[in-house]
């Protein structure tokens, strides 16, 4: 592993809207082959940090560095994986093609794809348990086979970071299971920052977890307890008891 | 059927409306679905309205101040291409809310069009045929472009393809992948742009959208594929453009409201046969 975080955040500032910061001087660091989740509440700025580390968003000040350079400078280390919701749903597309954006570039690429990339192509979905169904269209698999083939995208960039946002959100109970299957065997291989809000798929996974509520707090998983979430959240909100695997620092 | 087929052999107008049709048709099959799956069906009719105001600039030209190797087509093109290019950068510069820009360069075409109208002797006459199309007085040297504007259409397609998929299924993965979006969409509008310019010559301006769209959406429901869409799309507005010649030659109806009529009917026909199926099926 190289010494150089994968992430590095230093007092960032970003917002929307001029004078309405949605987050504001945030420090943190994922190191590489780390795994980190966001989590926080809804409108808290998990997802807008994550379009920072993505590069999809430029902050107002402060500096985010991925691998030791600017995101836009190392897009292609970069897997982003979006909501399913996120995306148009109804386009008619095969999901090999689909798959297949993630070997796409700014160089135009008429003719049939290279031999290479349909292999990285395949392999990718079967990684994510889609083998076989690369001629289905897009338009007719379930969310959660949706989101499963996003993310086959995303590892079709053969990313060294993997940002995922609310993978298991708009998924059914056994696809969120199966999704934990999968990050638990990609994060043997890659870094990988998630945001969401399902403290079940965190606790059990991640290494780090990032509170975010415009200002930032970074606690290892074993620290999660009642008091930092109701900080977060604010009081009223149940916390479900589960334990925490601890890990060793980058084992 | 026989009597327009007789006509056909006899009367060059005739094939040069044929040819108008099926070249129209090409550039409409590639085109069209890209503008239904990116949704941007009203901004291509803000950009045909706008060519009012290029072919009446042209007509006034050519009327009034003798620029007699001005045609109309011309002036429509250059106003397609300038109504795209507004749209895409005003909504970006000006975060202006797009539906609002679409009517105003939608309106502001046609009130520059009337303008012309007014200062033109004779145009008024021949405003019906702008509007509606009158593909029967389709010019040899308009064919000649009309292949022309084939060429960069299939050209552009061929060569960018994917970054236009990518850019139209989810723009920020594109984004991620190097590719400029913005170039990319502006790059579509211009295409419709140019697609607009070659079906307004068939049908008319105020026709066009129905032909860019109704074809693209009918493969839609029949193909799963964007590829095969196209490839469906340019046959179905193949049928449609000479079928529409066919049908209203002999009654002698207007050819552009004929095409259109036919294209919604078949609309219908296949709505309603995936709906029986559906019912069939229970």
């Amino acid at each position: 592993m190289s010494a150089v975080d994968a992430v590095r955040l230093e007092r960032v500032r970003f917002g929307y809207e001029p004078g309405r910061p949605v987050v504001e001087d945030v420090d943190l660091a994922v190191p590489d082959g780390g795994f980190a989740a966001l989590i926080g509440p809804n409108g808290g700025g998990k997802t807008t940090l994550l379009r920072l580390i993505a590069g999809l968003l430029e902050p107002w000040s402060g500096t985010v560095r991925v691998y030791g350079r600017p995101p836009r400078a190392m897009r292609g280390a970069i897997g982003y994986v979006p909501q399913h919701v996120d995306v148009d749903a109804r386009f008619p597309m095969p999901v090999l093609d689909a798959v297949l954006l993630g070997r796409l570039g700014a160089a135009p690429r008429p003719g049939p794809w290279p031999r290479r990339d349909v292999e990285a192509a395949r392999a990718a979905l079967a990684e994510v348990g889609l083998a076989g169904m690369e001629t289905r269209p897009f338009a007719e698999l379930s969310g959660g086979e949706r989101q499963r083939v996003l993310v086959a995208r995303a590892i079709a960039c053969e990313p060294r970071l993997l940002l995922l946002d609310e993978p298991t959100a708009h998924v059914d109970l056994v696809a969120g299971a199966r999704f934990q299957d999968l990050l638990a065997r990609l994060r043997r291989r890659m870094t990988i920052v998630l945001v969401s809000h399902d403290l079940g798929v965190v606790s059990s996974l991640v290494d780090e977890v990032i509170c975010v509520g415009r200002r930032v707090a970074v606690h290892p998983t074993a620290d999660l307890d009642g008091a930092v979430l109701s900080e977060l959240y604010g009081d009223g909100h149940a916390l479900v008891a589960h334990r925490h695997d601890l890990r060793e620092p980058g084992a | 059927m026989s009597g327009f087929v007789d006509a056909l052999v006899a009367h060059e107008f005739l094939q040069r409306s044929l040819a108008a049709g099926l070249l129209a048709a090409l550039a409409a099959g590639i085109v069209g679905p890209y503008v239904v799956v990116r949704r941007i069906s009203v901004i291509a009719g803000a950009i045909a309205h706008a060519v009012l105001g290029g072919i009446g600039a042209a007509r006034w030209l050519h009327e009034v101040h003798g620029w007699t190797a001005l045609r109309p087509v011309h002036g429509a093109l250059a106003a397609a291409l300038l109504a795209a290019l507004a749209v895409a950068l005003i909504s970006r510069h000006f975060r202006e809310r797009e539906d609002t820009l679409i009517a105003a360069v939608w309106a502001f075409g046609m009130a520059l069009g009337v303008l012309f109208v007014s200062r033109t002797p004779g145009y008024a006459r021949d405003l019906m045929s702008d509007l509606f199309g009158n593909v029967l007085l389709v010019q040899p040297s308009d064919l000649w472009l009309m292949a022309g504007l084939d060429a960069v259409v299939l050209a552009v397609a061929l060569v960018w393809h994917r970054q236009i998929v990518a850019t139209c299924f989810d723009p920020e993965f594109a984004r991620l992948r190097g590719i400029n979006t913005e170039l990319v969409h502006l790059l579509l509008l211009l295409l419709a742009a140019v697609t607009v310019v070659l079906l307004a010559l068939v049908v008319g301006i105020v026709l066009v959208i129905a032909l860019l769209t109704i074809p693209a959406a009918i493969a839609g429901r029949l193909t799963r594929t964007l590829g095969g869409m196209m490839a469906l799309a340019v046959l179905v507005s193949a049928g449609l453009t000479s079928a529409g010649l066919a049908v209203s030659y002999g009654p002698d109806l207007p050819t552009g409201a004929t095409t259109i009529v036919l294209a919604v009917a078949l609309y219908g026909l296949v709505l309603a046969g995936g709906g029986l199926r559906r019912l069939v099926r229970g």
